[in-house]
């Protein structure tokens, strides 16, 4: 199969995880950059044309809270999953356990 | 460090946000990208090719900018633009019928063949751009500012299934065109027949009554065959490119006699034009309607052949 397409669906597989895997990491305060280094160690690898606006979309969403920390020479915005993050993220997680299991009933394969 | 590369590509991306969140918007995107910045030089890149990998990484500012502000990069989306596409070929009618009105009032008031299809051209040119622009443009606004309208407009229920393809639609398609039929037949004998005086003495016909001898029955015949297959048709149910066929022959046989006739001034009587003459002192009425008339006939019959063919394309039984 074509190395493109195979990419394309690979890539819709990771799309569908990184609003939770946000919300997860984002329990400590974490701000734009030092998230996308997180999130590529954690195996999450999103471009930065993404990750940003994303977090802008979160925090309008009411999903995450954010603050200027003027501590450091250079200000940086500190983002934090707000409450009706958590619970959000909570039920991603169930539903994403529940799909695992699901996928594991199809394919037979453990995890 | 030299900044003015990301100082640029911080200030273009903000052309495009609204006032009130460019600062946020300006602070955050430049820490982000000297954080980047910062990180690469210390993995050991030269400070200036460390620059130039995260701002290329970070993509066109414009796109960058439309993310932050959530601005859709499309101007009908796929919710409409089914209808749109429909809507845009059912009013090409419009640019058309204007057209052959031109030509014909073109050819009316005399005008040389180039003059002529220059005008055509034109006209057909001009309204085709003005009914895409204006469809387009409505169709675009409902699709940014009304997220309502365009729910609705773009949804689709069983209703809108349209009917066998080629089904012969008897309403639309058999009665009118028996009664187009029965209708020129009535011109063509009435017209042949002297019944009317035109002012004068005796009744004179409009048409060449000598005609009678052959022409006048050769194109009454032809009208009165396309009735008949008129009524193969309807019993068939659909179009065949057996009647497609036919209906060429039938359109030819009656369109090339009648343009003949009509181009050679062999078809009105010589009598009324002289009558006419007489009365008004000028026949320069002749030539513009026997014009008109013979780009009318073309027209139609190009179209009926056309229109066959394609319903018979469509009506074609499946394989297998």
């Amino acid at each position: 199969m074509e190395n493109d397409a195979v990419e394309t669906h690979r890539q819709e597989l990771r799309r569908g995880t990184v609003v939770l895997a946000c919300l997860l990491v984002l329990d400590e305060p974490g701000y734009g950059y030092g998230l996308l280094e997180t999130l590529a160690e954690r195996g999450f690898s999103v471009e930065a044309n993404t990750l940003y606006p994303l977090l802008r979309r979160l925090e309008k969403q009411g999903l995450l809270t954010a603050e200027w920390n003027t501590d450091e020479s250079r200000p940086r915005k500190f983002y934090r999953t707000s409450d009706d993050g958590r619970v959000l993220a909570a039920t991603l997680m169930d539903d994403w356990k529940t799909l695992d299991s699901a996928l594991n009933e199809l394919g037979g394969q453990t995890s | 460090m030299n900044t003015s590369l990301t100082e640029r590509y911080v200030a273009a991306t903000l052309q495009r946000v609204p006032a009130g969140q460019r600062d946020d918007i300006a602070a955050e995107l430049r820490a982000s990208i000297l954080d980047s910045v910062d990180a690469r030089i210390a993995a050991g890149l030269d400070p200036a090719e460390a620059e130039r990998e995260v701002l290329t990484e970070l993509g066109n500012p414009e796109r960058l900018a439309a993310d932050y502000t959530e601005r859709p990069l499309q101007l009908i989306g796929p919710r409409l633009y089914l209808q749109w596409w429909r809507v845009l070929k059912l009013l090409m009618i419009i640019p058309v019928i204007v057209t052959i009105i031109d030509v014909a009032g073109a050819a009316i008031s005399g005008a040389s063949v180039g003059a002529i299809i220059a005008s055509g051209l034109g006209t057909a040119f001009t309204l085709a751009l003005h009914v895409v622009f204006w469809v387009t443009l409505t169709f675009a606004l409902i699709d940014r500012y009304d997220p309502g309208e365009s729910e609705r407009l773009g949804s689709w229920d069983l209703e809108n299934l349209p009917e066998e393809p080629g089904r012969v639609d008897i309403g639309g398609d058999i009665v009118p065109n028996v009664v187009f039929s029965v209708v020129f037949i009535a011109v063509l004998v009435l017209g042949g027949s002297a019944f009317a005086t035109f002012g004068g003495d005796e009744p004179l016909a409009v048409i060449d009554p000598a005609l009678w001898s052959l022409w006048l029955p050769v194109l009454i015949a032809a009208l009165v065959l396309g009735v008949v297959m008129d009524f193969v048709r309807l019993a068939i149910g659909r179009w065949t490119w057996a009647l497609a066929g036919a209906n060429l022959l039938v359109g030819l046989a009656f369109a090339v006699p009648a343009c003949w006739l009509l181009l050679s001034h062999r078809f009105l009587n010589p009598d009324l034009i002289a009558h006419i003459e007489r009365e008004t002192g000028t026949d320069a009425w002749v030539s513009p309607t026997v014009l008109v008339t013979v780009i009318a006939i073309i027209a139609v019959t190009t179209w009926d052949v056309i229109e066959a063919f394609v319903k018979a394309h469509r009506a074609r039984v499946a394989p297998g």
